[in-house]
């Protein structure tokens, strides 16, 4: 049994159920590129890699080790083997048509979060999409991207966003392509990582009204409703930090920052001459095509008050342009 | 190292393996060899953009000086120091005339 589901701007067609992943009703629309997900055993999976010939790409450890906690190998013909302490092994072609996973012995939802937080958006990218680090909600099919470090608030954000009426597109990793009018936003997987200070802020009734508790490590993640298709990117947000007192606003910025656009990028390996000359290609656009904001985020303010500040702005701009 | 003379009567040429796009007032310039990243500002893309189409850097000079109406040694000047910048960091070519 093969589930078919849109994310990251591929039909994902998975012999295993992935939560956030909605199966495609008969008839709708799929992305035309394709991504084949099963699972395997590591054994097998690591049977035929050539560790001898291949280059490390990308390794991560925790501070004060020396294994490891995560690796990317790439092999020229065999493609990519990822690691993650705790989450498993997994191959992708060197196309990012095929994706074998070899998940540890925990619940799915847990090693999964790897396969829809890296693996897939890696996929994405293989196949000349562009991955950006943002949170992505949507008002009447034009997409809102919030854009900021690890820890800046994108996915607190997101929810609030998602409570006050918005659509989700994304959380964590923004898959873009060029339009025919601009950039276009792919849905994400519906999943959404909430942490724990955030979560006791919103309450619980409001978390239970925003999706399905999928369960809780470092952060409380849920399933939600995504949007159904590919939206226009209508607007970025980056998060600035502002002056302790000040109230949150947004703010027009005279230019687009290059540099805040380029140290977006989600997938910071994999490089080839073709996907720098495709990067800067969708980067030129998203400064050229998309307005770009600061939104100015105070120390200690509440993320509803920023989400207030995005709705209110991003509205009147969609508001202004349809007058 | 190139002197400022041959400069001068050299063409310059963005090879195929750099490449630029303006981001508001900044030009990214990425050189697809190494992977480095550079950025120019208005002046000096437009110094880039009359040059590469310019038979010689002294053509282009001329352009320049009646573009952006400011005195032409100075124009020269700080033209020579873009050309030995941007060739120090393969982002150009400099070729002779007829190339």
């Amino acid at each position: 049994m093969t589930d078919v589901a849109a994310a990251f701007g591929l039909a994902v067609e998975s012999s295993f159920p992935v939560p956030g992943l909605r199966a495609a009703e008969l008839g709708e629309p799929l992305p035309r590129r394709r991504c084949r997900l099963w699972l395997e055993e590591a054994r097998v999976l690591d049977r035929d890699w050539p560790f001898t010939e291949d280059e490390r790409i990308e390794e991560e450890s925790f501070e004060g080790e020396i294994e490891p906690s995560r690796t990317i190998d790439r092999h020229p013909e065999l493609g990519y083997r990822l690691y993650a302490r705790h989450f498993g092994l997994a191959r992708v072609s060197a196309d990012g048509s095929h994706v074998c996973c070899a998940p540890p012995d925990a619940e799915p939802w847990r090693w999964q979060r790897f396969l829809v937080g890296r693996i897939l958006p890696i996929a994405a990218v293989l196949q000349g999409l562009e991955g950006f680090h943002a949170s992505a909600v949507a008002w009447d099919g034009r997409a809102v991207a919030v854009l900021g470090p690890s820890g800046g608030g994108k996915s607190s954000l997101a929810l609030r966003l998602l409570l006050r009426g918005a659509s989700f597109v994304t959380d964590d990793v923004l898959v873009v392509e060029p339009g025919s009018d601009g950039l276009v936003a792919h849905a994400g997987p519906g999943t959404l990582g909430v942490r724990a200070p955030e979560e006791l802020a919103v309450g619980r009734d409001s978390l239970e009204r925003a999706g399905r508790l999928l369960g809780r490590s470092d952060k409380a993640y849920l399933e939600v409703e995504c949007v159904s298709g590919p939206v226009a990117l209508d607007a970025l947000y980056f998060i600035r930090a502002g002056r302790p007192g000040a109230a949150a606003e947004v703010r027009e910025p005279p230019h687009p920052d290059p540099l805040a656009v380029l140290a977006s990028t989600f997938v910071l390996s994999l490089w080839t001459p073709a996907r720098r000359r495709s990067h800067l290609d969708i980067c030129g656009r998203l400064a050229s095509s998309v307005r770009s904001y600061e939104l100015i985020r105070p120390p200690g303010s509440d993320a509803d008050e920023l989400a207030a500040a995005i709705e209110s702005h991003a509205r009147s701009r969609v508001a202004g342009v349809a007058a | 190292m190139s002197t400022g003379a041959d400069i001068l009567h050299s063409r310059l040429k963005v090879p195929d393996h750099v490449v630029y796009r303006t981001f508001g007032d900044e030009t990214v310039v990425v050189n697809l060899r190494s992977g480095k990243y550079h950025g120019l500002n208005p002046t000096a893309k437009q110094m880039l953009e009359v040059l590469s189409s310019s038979a010689t850097v002294e053509d282009g000079i001329g352009d320049l000086t009646r573009e952006l109406g400011v005195d032409e040694q100075r124009i020269r000047s700080d033209v020579a120091m873009l050309c030995q910048a941007l060739v120090e960091r393969g982002l150009v070519e400099l070729g002779g005339a007829d190339d």
